[in-house]
């Protein structure tokens, strides 16, 4: 037996060894793939979502790289030192430490190239759901399934190149040890984990800061505080604040002597500070992924709120005075052609302010035109209003005392007179008004008096926003418009022509909105980055998981040993699975716990200034998902570990 | 009162070469006894102490602690009657490098959710008693060989158990630590009333005993009393063994 041979079966005859480290690495193969099968798609070019979409997955896969990186030598490094018994044992036998060298060069060589052959053979069959998946998300057409030889290349190079400088990096892990130190292996007691006060109370006041540098303002050089003080905090938080809270619950009797609590809280400290930096990275990579998707998720809600606060599938909107009667022949042609009925309809806005120091803006309608949209938005109509009498029209977000006070209103414009607050009706269909602010509904009068008053006031003719709205029936079907639905199509083509229009004209005095086309490309736009956020949330979840397994199977003979000895002596093996399920739901809850509430705090001030107010809903969305999915795989491990422990207990 | 009692034991391992490691054992311990187990390596008293211990099942035979039989229990029973009824003290001390001392005297208690205060006046009574009240708030590799065991002896005792099994408990100390465990052990047992049951090798630590039985090839081969002076009872160990091993090199007190 030569010594590649030796190498070769020592992988072999050890697989269960080998087996979460073979299975991590083979993972990353494929999830690299996957990215790189999307990026080369020959079709991808063509489409002109594609460029933007293979950018970013390119970024996505860079990331993956680096943390494969990462993730390979953290797993090699603990995987070593499980096994330094075996290396102290061919150190006796009268191996050179060039022949030990060679031996986990070898090893580690045989486990890459058996990791990427059977990454790329699982990401083919991912990739097809890849394709699938994110040609749905991203909106664009299908891409066939095509043979990715330029992605098998760069893939193996680049993990072939991952494997080789991982494997000359880890000779210097195993270097400085003696052989001694190697033979006595694991079974040497545990150095007590250490916390300092001074850099717990360090991380704690770096966490305040970043908390309030985010909340002060959001200027560039806030954010960046922010950021740094958070990372470095979270660090802090892993590496010294939790285990400063585990010793200090240990030090109370009261609460620790009891049940098996004496147990997994000592246990659980040794096991934070061992993996605190392995911790540190999934809630900052989780936290900035969660982050991303959040903000994604709460622009999409938002877009769809705009789309069904909108009751008007086409509005046209002046904001010169036209020359003559406006044209609208494009959008009726456009609407015949698709062959819907539909209604339109006329409202000339103007801007108005309440009298008083607030100055709060309000959009004001003649009653004649209300009464045609009146139908149109679901809003009773009203056929007559006295001299001084108005309807004031509220969205479920505006607040009525703003406005009226004792049920009457005074315009900046018209400060002698006070309208009369006839009615106040409240609707989510205001969507499709030029400004976010109530309507006033006045007189016909009121209107040309305003104008006048205004124009004078300012100095300059000031006229009303003409705006046509086109109700089609047939397109509100209560659901969000596909990029199939004929509403995206002709809103695709009037699209078009209002560019080709602005490109002919530069002098253009009007606009044309869609809603669907403008949710349909929001939708789009969005969609990419929260794709890529989840999908790097998942990776990282994933790897995650399969680290800590890494982990708990390298530490398992001596918890194996513990727990046997503990049995002896009458600990039950519910107890025992007491005890160990709480480590474990510990070490995979934590990190997801910590970047929920980092997200929340970082992500709910960006949004209000966004205008987004709903901000928990989206960001508890991502977390659920990625609980679901951490739960999954909490579930696996645990159910493993606790299975190879039950089986030594007595 | 018989605290233990072992009626007709058989112990058989199945496998492709099938094991007798306990053939016909009858043994029974009266409370308060500190019974010693001697025997060559493979004659299987560390089988009859797992059987005794409630680790291992037998084969044939009947098996009686403080008149109740152990193998009727579940496995969760089994625990909780371990944590109860019986205290063990190993060769390799089995504590755990987590906890301090104090913590580790405690645990069989903690698991059982006794009372704060009636936890800290027994480990105080135990203190005293094994003398490593000093060290309580030390970790486990803080302290020496001795006082490990001695800290192990006072993790089996704090329950109050009807026996205490104790497996080769001096096999990694040195002669001085062996003798105060020992003499720890016999001080419970004479003024406690503590059964004990020891398996060794080496004839110092079992000339503590009251009493020895003798294991051969897996049969009782003999069994000799102490009488006043334990510097004559050794002597007498020396020949049993001498005569039922044949070999002196075996009385090594090294357990391999």
């Amino acid at each position: 037996m030569n010594f590649p041979q030796f190498a070769f079966n020592n992988v072999r005859r050890n697989a269960r060894a080998y087996i979460a480290y073979f299975l991590s690495s083979s993972f990353m193969v494929m999830v690299f793939f996957a990215y790189s099968v999307f990026i080369y798609h020959p079709e991808i070019t063509n489409s002109d979502m594609g460029p933007r979409a293979a950018t970013s997955m390119q970024v996505a896969a860079y990331i993956v790289y680096v943390f494969a990186f990462f993730f390979v030598l953290y797993s090699i490094s603990s995987f070593l030192k499980s096994r330094n018994l075996e290396f102290g044992l061919l150190s006796i036998l009268g191996a050179r430490p060039g022949q030990i060298n060679g031996l986990i060069f070898l090893e580690n060589m045989i486990i890459g190239l058996f990791a990427i052959v059977s990454g790329i053979a699982g990401g083919m069959l991912l990739s097809k759901f890849f394709l699938l998946l994110s040609t749905k998300t991203i909106g664009i057409g299908e891409l066939p399934f095509y043979w990715p030889m330029k992605a098998i290349v760069i893939t193996s190079a680049s993990f072939l190149s991952l494997f080789l400088v991982i494997s000359i990096f880890t000779l210097l892990f195993i270097r400085k040890n003696k052989v001694l130190e190697l033979l006595q292996g694991n079974a040497k007691p545990k150095k007590q984990p250490k916390a300092s006060i001074l850099l717990s109370l360090f991380g704690a006041a770096l966490l305040a800061v970043g908390y309030y540098a985010i909340r002060w303002q959001l200027s560039p050089v806030s954010i960046t505080l922010a950021a740094v003080t958070g990372i470095a905090g979270t660090y802090f938080f892993y590496s010294q604040l939790s285990v400063l809270i585990m010793r200090l619950l240990q030090r109370s009797r009261k609460s620790t002597w009891r049940g098996t609590r004496l147990l997994w809280i000592s246990e659980m400290s040794y096991k934070l500070r061992d993996n605190s930096r392995m911790l540190f990275m999934i809630t900052v990579v989780t936290a900035i992924a969660s982050m991303g998707a959040g903000v994604v998720l709460s622009i999409n809600q938002a877009g769809r709120e705009i789309y069904s606060a909108n009751p008007f599938a086409i509005t046209k909107t002046y904001y010169k005075k036209p020359a003559a009667e406006p044209d609208r022949s494009e959008i009726v042609e456009q609407l015949k052609a698709a062959g819907v009925e539909y209604t339109e309809a006329r409202a000339d806005i103007l801007d108005g302010f309440t009298k008083g120091s607030q100055r709060e803006l309000l959009q004001l309608l003649s009653l004649s035109q209300y009464m045609q949209i009146a139908p149109l938005i679901g809003l009773p109509e009203e056929s007559s209003l006295g001299l001084n009498e108005a309807i004031l029209i509220t969205s479920k977000e505006m607040e009525t005392s703003d406005y009226v006070h004792n049920g009457m209103l005074t315009l900046e414009e018209q400060p002698t007179t006070a309208l009369n607050i006839k009615d106040n009706l409240v609707s989510d269909s205001l969507g499709f008004s030029p400004a976010e602010a109530p309507l006033l509904i006045v007189p016909d009068k009121w209107m040309d008096t305003l104008s006048v008053a205004k124009s004078a006031q300012s100095g300059r003719n000031i006229i009303s926003t003409i705006m046509f709205l086109y109700k089609v029936p047939a397109w509100d079907t209560g659901s969000l418009p596909t990029v199939d639905s004929q509403e995206a199509k002709v809103g695709d083509h009037l699209t078009e022509w209002n560019e080709s229009a602005i490109k002919n004209n530069s002098d253009l005095s009007f606009y044309l909105r869609m809603r669907a086309s403008n949710y349909l490309f929001l939708k789009q736009s969005t969609a990419m980055l929260s794709f890529i956020s989840i999908f790097v949330a998942l990776i990282f979840s994933v790897s995650s998981a399969s680290f800590l397994y890494f982990k708990l199977h390298s530490e398992l003979a001596a918890d194996i040993r513990m727990y046997r000895a503990l049995s002896k002596i009458g600990l039950s093996t519910s107890e025992m699975s007491a005890a160990a399920t709480k480590q474990i739901a510990i070490l995979f809850y934590i990190p997801i716990v910590v970047s929920a509430i980092q997200s929340l705090v970082v992500i709910s001030p960006i949004l209000t200034e966004m205008g987004i107010t709903n901000v928990v809903e989206p960001v508890l969305t991502t977390f659920a998902a990625c609980l679901i999915l951490q739960t999954v795989f909490f579930l696996i491990v645990k159910s493993r570990y606790i299975h190879s422990l039950k089986k030594m207990m007595v | 009162m018989n605290v233990l009692e072992v009626k007709a034991l058989n112990k058989v391992y199945p496998g492709k070469v099938t094991t007798q490691a306990l053939t016909d054992i009858h043994l029974s311990i009266e409370s308060g006894e500190f019974v010693g187990i001697m025997g060559p390596s493979g004659s299987g008293k560390t089988t009859l102490l797992n059987m005794v211990s409630t680790i291992d099942q037998p084969s044939s035979g009947e098996i009686n602690i403080n008149g109740s039989n152990p193998y009727v229990l579940n496995k969760k029973e089994l625990a909780h009657f371990r944590r109860r009824q019986l205290g063990f003290v190993f060769q390799d001390f089995n504590l755990l490098d987590t906890l301090t001392v104090a913590e580790n005297i405690v645990l069989p208690l903690t698991l059982d959710n006794r009372k704060l205060s009636e936890m800290e006046s027994l480990l105080d009574k135990v203190a005293g008693r094994l003398n490593i009240k000093d060290i309580l708030n030390k970790r486990t590799f803080e302290i020496s060989g001795g006082q490990r065991q001695r800290t192990a002896i006072a993790r089996a005792i704090i329950t109050s158990p009807a026996m205490i099994l104790a497996d080769e408990p001096t096999g990694a100390l040195d002669s001085n630590s062996s003798r105060i465990v020992m003499e720890s052990l016999e001080d419970i047992n004479r003024k406690e009333g503590t059964t004990i049951m020891l398996v060794t090798h080496d004839p110092l630590a079992a000339s503590y005993c009251n009493r020895i039985v003798f294991i051969k090839d897996g049969r009782l081969a003999a069994e000799i009393h102490r009488g006043d002076n334990r510097q004559a009872f050794f002597q007498k160990i020396i020949d049993t063994l001498s005569f039922w091993g044949g070999n002196s090199h075996e009385l090594s007190s090294i357990r391999v």
